[in-house]
């Protein structure tokens, strides 16, 4: 481990950054080390670039230099004087600087290569190093070569060559520096007098997205709070139709004028920048809404974003569209799914989405109503295709109940009569379930369902907490025989037991049979 | 006896203003045959009307809050359906409301992606659900499976969201209910019947007791049909006339053959 930075007290105190740690703790015994974390550090120095806005928008991140220092570039041409010149900015910046904690070096200069070697060559703590408009030439004598911007390698051997200072680069012959460094010395050189325009590229604030109404009057009827909103969806849906996103989740506050907020939230399953599609769901929360003395303030605030692409909506007419055609963009869905949403809450629309396993209860799960991985092939096609690639097993027709139970039911099967032999082909005479008698009078089975041994339990819902078919089911006690089976009315049922070897295994107070379904 | 001929006319012009009064002026352009050509025939539209409510009701006691017959009618007809968009099932969060089985369903003709599944809290979430979904023109078909029989205002509203979205819906009533007033179009009972056992052993095709209980401008009627798993249409069963009314015995007694041949 080696330090990555030190403070002035530990400089002070012999330690310096590359140091190995033992080797620091054995000069500095009181030194304290924390872990270095680039990312901690590249965030902050974000947050100082933010800050940096106050004096220029062209503001952009020089990068850390790996020993504990970063560097940022402030383009202040045009904004100096908005602050009394160069040399108040300077000052405000270094005193705001000190003042947050930070140790800067500041330098000015006509070219962003000349600033960085002011900044890291002339300029130390609370001494800003200003080079005057068009003083660079004579300058190059003053800058060793570390203040170029070079790679190591390139500026140890340059030292090594007796080359010290950017007077010493600048009297070499350019073709044979290029010939020995490649482009990289004369380009830098060349930055640093001007000759050749280095551009900032400043990372551009990103505005978040909110729209605000303030009225001179406070108001007090939804219809009012209705058509603020409206505008405000029509100004920030402008917004984010131009960045190409669509609003996931918004908020919108109402301030009264007795202080108080009232705050209405509100989601999509899908990117949405239709006004009218979010006004829709912000109207079913308007209901109830208490004005109090007034509104005076509306806020509103996209939380959330997502991209989504433009749509090209002039060219094609959306009346044009043909309700129900499946082609159509399903606007209509996204809008109901939401509101229904909003209204019951999350998680209560769903799709069922086949899954790949042959267990009953694990064939299929649940996902948003939204999302958009839908099956394209038709389902034929898909079954085939399943069989192809052995996904999912092909199920005979009519072998799945149209209700199958959260949790198999344990039935009572039912004494065979003494004189009535059980006919071939039956398992049971009959069964009791939940009050009611069933006496069978045709079966089809066993088919035989084997647990998947090698995933766990099942969960916990599923098996709804059931000591029992808890045990029955996991890992590799699930195999299962199932039966269909008919009874006198009509009504058609999925049975299934344990395979009897097993069933001697676990102990005789377990039910025998158990009901997971219920036919058409 | 004979009727003159302006008695008839006055007792067209009464019939078209019953029929404006009811809301069924406009011709159901869309009709879903359902396949089955005495059915249709009895229908007055020559089949199914869509964009309006009927009403399913099971005629046996509920298995478990459930009525997997009539339950799998609507399955199979909203399944026939799907190509118009999705079909959504509003249920009540009662006990067996998550039974809904997918891979069931997609027997039946209605598959798992066409499906969206609302599960409310209670029967008024449901019912708002459903009458939000029949305004949805994306929709195909909405189910809304009740509890208790509906008010003729809730029946009546719902049914004019469906006339306003062009969706079709479907109250699926699990248990049976007296037949009252409805504003549903129709009105069936579907339970389940003992199935004819095939000729080797196993379980015959499955069977269901069709009634159409009530039909505007129609008559009622009743028919036994069949589901047949392997084609996904219903087809009127063959008259019950081998089957004596023991089934114990009747598969003793076939039993019993098999072993003598």
């Amino acid at each position: 481990m080696r330090l990555a930075a030190v403070n002035p007290a530990a400089r002070y105190g012999g330690v310096d950054p590359g140091l190995s740690l033992s080797d620091a703790r054995a000069v500095l015994p009181a030194l304290k080390a924390i872990d270095a974390d680039a990312e901690t550090d590249r965030a902050c120095l974000g947050k100082v670039l933010a800050w940096m806005r106050r004096y220029t928008p062209w503001a952009a991140i020089d990068g850390l230099d790996g020993r504990g220092g970063a560097g940022l570039w402030l383009d202040i041409t045009g904004c100096a004087h908005l602050f009394g010149g160069e040399a108040a900015v300077l000052g405000d910046l270094s005193y705001r600087l000190d003042k947050l904690g930070f140790a800067s070096c500041l330098g000015v200069a006509d070219t962003p290569g000349a600033a960085w070697a002011m900044a890291h060559c002339r300029a130390s703590e609370h001494m800003p190093a200003v080079l005057d408009t068009g003083a660079q030439r004579g300058e190059l004598e003053r800058i060793p070569v570390s203040g170029l911007r070079l790679a190591p390698r390139t500026r140890e051997t340059l030292t090594r060559l007796g080359v010290r200072t950017v007077a010493d680069i600048a009297a070499l012959p350019r073709a044979q520096i290029t010939r020995r460094f490649g482009s990289e010395v004369c380009l830098r050189l060349d930055q640093f007098t001007g000759r050749v325009d280095e551009p900032l590229s400043p990372e551009m604030e990103r505005v978040p997205y909110v729209a605000r109404m303030a009225f001179p009057e406070p108001i007090g009827r939804t219809e009012d709070v209705e058509a603020a909103l409206q505008r405000l969806l029509k100004r920030l849906c402008e917004r984010l139709e131009k960045d190409r996103r669509g609003a996931r989740r918004l908020a919108c506050e109402l301030f009264r004028v007795d202080n108080t907020a009232e705050r209405i939230a509100i989601g999509t399953g899908q990117a949405v920048r239709q006004p009218d599609h979010l006004f829709r769901l912000f109207r079913e929360k308007l209901d109830g809404l208490d004005a109090g003395f007034g509104i005076e303030f509306v806020l509103l605030t996209v939380t959330a974003t997502d991209p989504l692409a433009q749509d090209q909506a002039g060219l094609v007419r959306v009346a044009e569209e043909k309700p129900g055609d499946k082609n159509s963009t399903g606007r209509e869905l996204a809008l109901l799914v939401d509101r229904l949403e909003g209204r019951l809450g999350a998680g209560r629309v769903v799709r069922p989405r086949r899954q790949a396993s042959h267990i009953p209860e694990r064939a299929v799960g649940l996902v948003p109503a939204l999302s958009k991985s839908k099956l394209v092939a038709s389902p034929s096609d898909q079954r085939e295709r399943n069989v192809l690639h052995g996904e999912i097993d092909p199920l005979r027709a009519g072998s799945r109940p149209l209700h199958l139970l959260p949790k198999p039911e344990p039935v009572a099967p039912v004494d065979a009569l003494p004189e009535i032999a059980l006919p071939r082909g039956m398992p049971l005479p009959g069964f009791e379930w939940r009050h009611g008698l069933y006496r069978l009078t045709a079966a089809e089975g066993p088919e035989r369902i084997a647990g998947a041994w090698w995933r766990g339990p099942l969960p916990p819902d599923r098996s709804g907490g059931d000591e029992s078919y808890f045990t029955l089911c996991a890992d590799g006690g699930a195999v299962r025989d199932y039966w269909r089976v008919e009874c006198e009315t009509g009504a058609r049922f999925w049975l299934f037991h344990l395979p009897f070897p097993l069933q001697r295994e676990i102990t005789s107070s377990l039910p025998r049979w158990f009901l997971h379904g219920l036919f058409a | 006896m004979h009727i003159s001929s302006d008695k008839t006319e006055a007792l067209e012009q009464l019939r078209s203003r019953v029929q404006a009064i009811e809301g069924l002026t406009r011709d159901f352009g869309d009709i879903l045959p359902l396949g089955v050509a005495d059915i249709d025939q009895t229908l007055p539209w020559g089949g199914l009307p869509l964009g309006c409510l009927h009403h399913v009701v099971g005629a046996d006691e509920a298995l478990g809050g459930v009525a997997p017959a009539a339950g799998a009618f609507v399955a199979a007809t909203a399944g026939r359906l799907k190509s118009r968009g999705d079909v959504m099932w509003c249920l009540p969060r009662y006990k067996p409301a998550d039974s809904l089985y997918g891979p069931g369903l997609s027997m039946l003709g209605l598959d798992e992606d066409d499906l969206i599944l609302v599960r409310a809290r209670d029967e008024t979430e449901a019912l708002w659900a459903m009458e939000e979904g029949l305004a949805c023109a994306d929709l195909a078909v909405v189910v809304g499976v009740l509890t208790s029989s509906l008010s003729l205002t809730a029946e009546r509203r719902l049914q004019l969201a469906a006339e306003r979205g062009g969706t079709t819906g479907f109250l699926l009533q699990p248990g049976p209910s007296a037949a009252t007033a409805g504003a549903a179009v129709t009105r069936w009972r579907v339970g389940s019947m003992p199935s004819v056992p095939p000729a080797w052993s196993g379980l015959g095709r499955p069977r269901w007791h069709l009634t159409l209980d009530r039909c505007r401008q129609g008559t009622t009627r009743s028919w036994i049909v069949e589901w047949c798993d392997e084609t996904r249409d219903l087809r009127l069963a063959a008259p019950l006339c081998d089957r004596p009314a023991d089934p114990v015995a009747v598969t003793h007694g076939g039993a019993a053959l098999r072993a003598v041949a």
